[in-house]
């Protein structure tokens, strides 16, 4: 019989092993609470120098194929996880964030009410304002730092665009899911704890990168007054981002200021 | 072993009868995620058969690091009270302290951010920010979602004033063991005030805080009620006729005030002057509270020439 298959995919970039520690000791907690049916799977791809995860007997830690930005490496994850290993679902989780000992549980519970969806953790305690409905958990966008994602979706989507190096990736891949007829999930009760702190350190690089990666959401979602705006911006007079064609409907979607997408609740 | 390492910070969270264990598991869940990992826990909670356990089932519960995963103790104490908790103190191995009130969570960085900034400060005491969280449980689910979030400014307010309007909260502030305890008085300022309120007050009272951090929220308060989470002043000191307590706490809001007066413009929310006040309300026998009550964050130099009774 085939049992069904979690895989929990983790990027790193030159995070500190206290951080990774952290991540992987909540990780096994968090992994106690699951039904001891389901086979779980833990893959590493390390974007920067590797990392001390990739020396962890259970982990699998992928060959690093460089500093590709979030979204290709995360996909690198997922093709491993689904198409080489037959998994059913994968979460994708940032290892400087650490798991409540219920989230996957949680997590998964959702799914099961919320088979045709990508569902998002609870960032704790600094949590994202957006809006989410209090009784169905749908949501605007799903931030990426926990996704769930379930394998038709992978399928129906092929991950995330790797045009976005870093930011923005997961707003847009919450809109081409909402396109294709899936639901995005908030799942309150699926605390994933992850802090702001030294968001500030290479301010100037972020920026940019922000910047970039807003331009290039801007033009594929076809929000032309916003990219009016950005280009303005001078950080983005060295390196404009390469275009695709705009077929996607931006306005559809967009409820709340860019770079926020949504309503806020402060 | 004479060499075993010691916690550097010892954080102290109560559990009382009332407490909501959803509330305290996630308190101790954002401790588990510090980036700073020199801390023990210690659990204080009143011995109550109901429990059940449970506190100590939730402290298992997270990887806290070396020290909390070895030392941690869980005491029982009969009550909330300086008598009991004294000798908890003492049975402390940090040099620093943190009392985390039961309805707090911090922020990753916030024990690390403090412990920094007391090596520069030197201090006593080290204060950092609070934010305060509305939450609302779903009648069905029993999940509870934040639906609010509000970050107060102290920029122009004295510590007292601070903790007053809800500004900073005893989450907030590390205490130096070394330079409070020797010297520390603990006052009740009131009955009516939570431990944790008189805690801080005699703190305050006693010891001058850096205030580095002190428009930097470290941590969360979180309020299941509207009417605290929008309450600037839930410290029943107005309400309860108290009086400012004690004239450290008043040469510092005095002296805040002059500060003020000199170096920033008047951009207080002082829509009545003191004077106009007293016109408009020709009481005889006005005491100090009831001027501080009515006047709400008005803090004149005049004020403290009337009479308190």
């Amino acid at each position: 019989m085939n049992s069904t298959i979690l895989t929990i995919g983790v990027l790193t970039f030159n995070n500190s092993q206290s951080e990774l520690s952290r991540w992987y000791r909540s990780l096994s907690l968090a992994l106690q609470q699951l039904d001891s049916t389901l086979q779980v799977r833990v893959l590493s791809l390390d974007n920067g120098e590797r990392s001390w995860l990739a020396e962890q007997p259970n982990i699998q830690s992928l060959k690093p194929i460089g500093n590709v930005g979030f979204a290709r490496g995360v996909n690198h994850l997922m093709e491993e996880a689904f198409v080489r290993q037959g998994s059913d679902y994968f979460i994708t989780c940032n290892p400087d964030g650490y798991f409540h000992p219920l989230c996957l549980k949680h997590l998964l519970a959702n799914h099961l009410k919320n088979p045709k969806a990508i569902i998002e953790a609870r960032i704790f305690p600094e949590e994202h304002p957006k809006t989410y409905d209090l009784k169905t958990g749908q949501t605007n966008w799903a931030v990426g730092c926990c996704l769930f994602i379930p394998k038709d979706i992978f399928v129906a989507t092929l991950g995330f665009d790797t045009n976005f190096f870093l930011y923005l990736e997961d707003v847009d891949f919450s809109w081409r899911c909402r396109d294709l007829g899936f639901q995005v999930i908030f799942s309150p009760s699926s605390f994933y704890g992850h802090g702001l702190h030294g968001r500030n350190e290479g301010a100037v690089s972020r920026r940019s990168q922000l910047m970039k990666a807003g331009a290039y959401f801007a033009k594929k979602w076809n929000l032309k007054k916003e990219l009016h705006k950005l280009e303005e911006n001078t950080l983005l007079e060295t390196e404009r981002p390469t275009v695709i064609s705009g077929k996607f409907n931006g306005r559809k979607y967009n409820e709340g200021e860019f770079f926020v997408f949504s309503k806020v609740r402060w | 072993m004479q060499n075993e390492p010691l916690p550097i910070i010892t954080v102290f969270v109560p559990v009382t009868r009332n407490s909501n264990l959803e509330v305290l598991d996630l308190a101790l869940f954002s401790l588990s995620g510090q980036s700073f990992d020199k801390f023990e826990v210690l659990l204080l909670y009143e011995f109550n058969p109901w429990m059940n356990q449970e506190p100590h089932h939730i402290l298992r519960n997270y990887p806290f690091n070396e020290f909390t995963i070895s030392k941690s103790k869980s005491l029982h104490i009969p009550s909330f009270e300086w008598e009991s908790l004294a000798s908890v103190f003492e049975l402390a191995s940090g040099d620093f302290f943190l009392w985390m009130e039961e309805n707090s969570v911090f922020y990753t960085h916030a024990l690390e951010s403090l412990f920094k900034a007391r090596s520069r400060n030197q201090a006593a005491l080290t204060i950092a920010g609070t934010k305060k969280s509305l939450l609302k449980r779903d009648g069905v689910s029993k999940v509870f979602h934040a639906v609010s979030k509000r970050n107060l400014s102290t920029r122009s307010h004295t510590p007292y004033e601070a903790f007053v309007m809800k500004a900073i909260c005893t989450s907030s502030i590390l205490v130096d063991r070394n330079q409070v305890l020797p010297s520390f008085k603990w006052t009740c300022f009131s009955s009516a005030l939570s431990f944790n309120d008189n805690w801080v007050l005699s703190l305050l009272a006693q010891f001058k805080p850096d205030t580095e951090l002190f428009t930097i929220p470290l941590c969360e308060s979180l309020f299941f009620s509207i009417e605290q989470y929008e309450d600037e002043k839930t410290l029943p000191l107005f309400t309860q006729k108290m009086q400012i307590p004690c004239s450290e706490i008043q040469r510092l809001v005095l002296e805040n005030e002059q500060l003020r007066k000199v170096t920033a413009k008047r951009t207080v929310r002082w829509a009545l002057k003191l004077s106009d006040f007293l016109k408009s309300h020709p009481k005889t026998n006005w005491i100090l509270t009831n001027i501080y009550s009515s006047l709400h964050k008005i803090i004149s130099t005049h004020l403290f020439s009337f009479s308190t009774d």
